[in-house]
């Protein structure tokens, strides 16, 4: 709240950079998917930069870092547990191959 | 005459005092001077120091989330259980026996790319509406329900050309069923988006002269996107009739909520935070599609 109070409703992220960064790594993500890297490495490595490409996204357009730290409890704390649940399971998955079939 | 006129001002003059009365409580109270983003109303208190409707938005949204990650989660298992037997999107040549990928990676990053823009043209309007410009304000909202309808146009392409010319079916592969039930519920999301944009940018360039026709219109939309999403659905997906119909009522309900939202919150609350919540719906649609392109489409 305090944060919210100083920032002042005139000042505003840099927008544009935000903007610049998201799509060059985009451009990256779509590279790397298409040049026949070796398949574990690509997956770690495009999972990471979309992670890093959704924290932009709530960080600077939807002004978690300039608001109340009330709201990043609510939406980050639940998506945290959410994926070591995911991560874990996935792990899971990964070592019991072909189960479905 | 002149004495209606002199009742009416002094009405006036006493209402006025007491909005004065009431901020200044409010801030013997809180003990900070309340930031004026909420300019044509008075304030109001909450206990967290935020705004309850952004508040609940954000549960709406991590509730939301959690339901995207209940869907990644059953695409994981599938697609990490099947192995090698899963057609990869970069492999070139893929197992023996395998069909190769269908899908165009090109084409999507067009995608997420026009996705990305709509959520800076979104940004811009709040922007716009923080400083006090709403006619500016109207147009950025505007561009970013276009970016939202464009993105769901190329969406319609692939669609059309992976069920006629490729053949997917949602009801016999996991492939195809995995990957339209992951694009088409982020889909359902965009056109809700669309949706609420528009609905946004009617009711707040009509303000407050919001009249019946309005409501008739966004009722008829509603209904008519409803009866349009059930014939999309047995058109394209095959599936029973049943199912189809409950998918385009709940659809048609969460419509017609949003639109009752939006027009309630006009009376309510200044222009600029009904923006601000909008837009915190329309960057978690871009966040999610961020998040499903890398899985679906890239790995």
């Amino acid at each position: 709240m305090a944060d919210h109070t100083e920032a002042g409703k005139h000042a505003h992220p840099n927008y544009m950079a935000v903007f610049i960064a998201l799509i060059v790594l985009t451009a990256i993500e779509v590279v790397v998917a298409q040049v026949g890297m070796p398949h574990i490495p690509m997956v770690i490595l495009l999972v990471a930069l979309a992670l890093i490409k959704a924290g932009l996204v709530a960080q600077y357009f939807m002004h978690l870092k300039y608001d109340s730290k009330f709201l990043s409890i609510i939406a980050y704390v639940p998506l945290i547990i959410a994926s070591i649940l995911i991560t874990v399971l996935s792990a899971e998955w990964a070592f019991q191959p072909h189960w479905l079939f | 005459m002149q004495h209606i006129f002199l009742n009416e001002r002094f009405r006036i003059s006493t209402k006025t005092a007491k909005i004065e009365v009431s901020e200044l409580a409010l801030q013997t109270d809180a003990g900070v001077s309340h930031n004026s983003e909420s300019f044509d109303h008075p304030a109001t208190q909450t206990s967290t120091g935020v705004w309850s409707g952004k508040v609940f938005m954000w549960l709406f949204l991590c509730q939301d989330a959690l339901a995207f990650f209940g869907l990644f989660a059953a695409y994981l298992s599938v697609r990490i259980g099947a192995g090698a037997l899963w057609p990869s999107p970069g492999a070139l040549h893929p197992a023996a026996g395998i069909e190769p990928n269908p899908l165009n990676i090109n084409l999507t990053a067009v995608n997420t790319f026009i996705l990305i823009c709509s959520s800076v043209t979104m940004v811009q309007a709040l922007k716009a509406i923080k400083d006090g410009n709403k006619a500016t304000m109207l147009k950025w909202l505007a561009a970013t329900a276009i970016g939202g309808a464009i993105f769901m146009g190329i969406q319609f392409t692939e669609y059309n050309k992976l069920i006629h010319i490729e053949h997917m079916k949602m009801p016999t592969s996991l492939f195809d069923a995995t990957f339209f039930i992951l694009t088409g519920f982020h889909g359902m999301h965009v056109l809700a988006g669309v949706v609420y944009l528009s609905a946004l940018a009617i009711a707040g360039g009509v303000g407050t002269k919001v009249n019946r026709k309005v409501d008739v219109l966004m009722v008829a939309i509603a209904i008519g996107l409803a009866f349009g999403l059930r014939a999309a659905i047995l058109a394209f997906f095959g599936l029973d009739a049943l199912t189809a119909s409950i998918v385009a009522s709940l659809y048609g309900i969460t419509l017609l909520a949003i639109f009752g939202g939006v027009r309630w919150l006009l009376k309510n609350r200044a222009l600029s935070d009904l923006v601000e919540v909008a837009g915190l719906y329309w960057h978690f649609v871009d966040l999610v599609w961020i998040i499903l392109f890398t899985l679906v489409y890239l790995i």
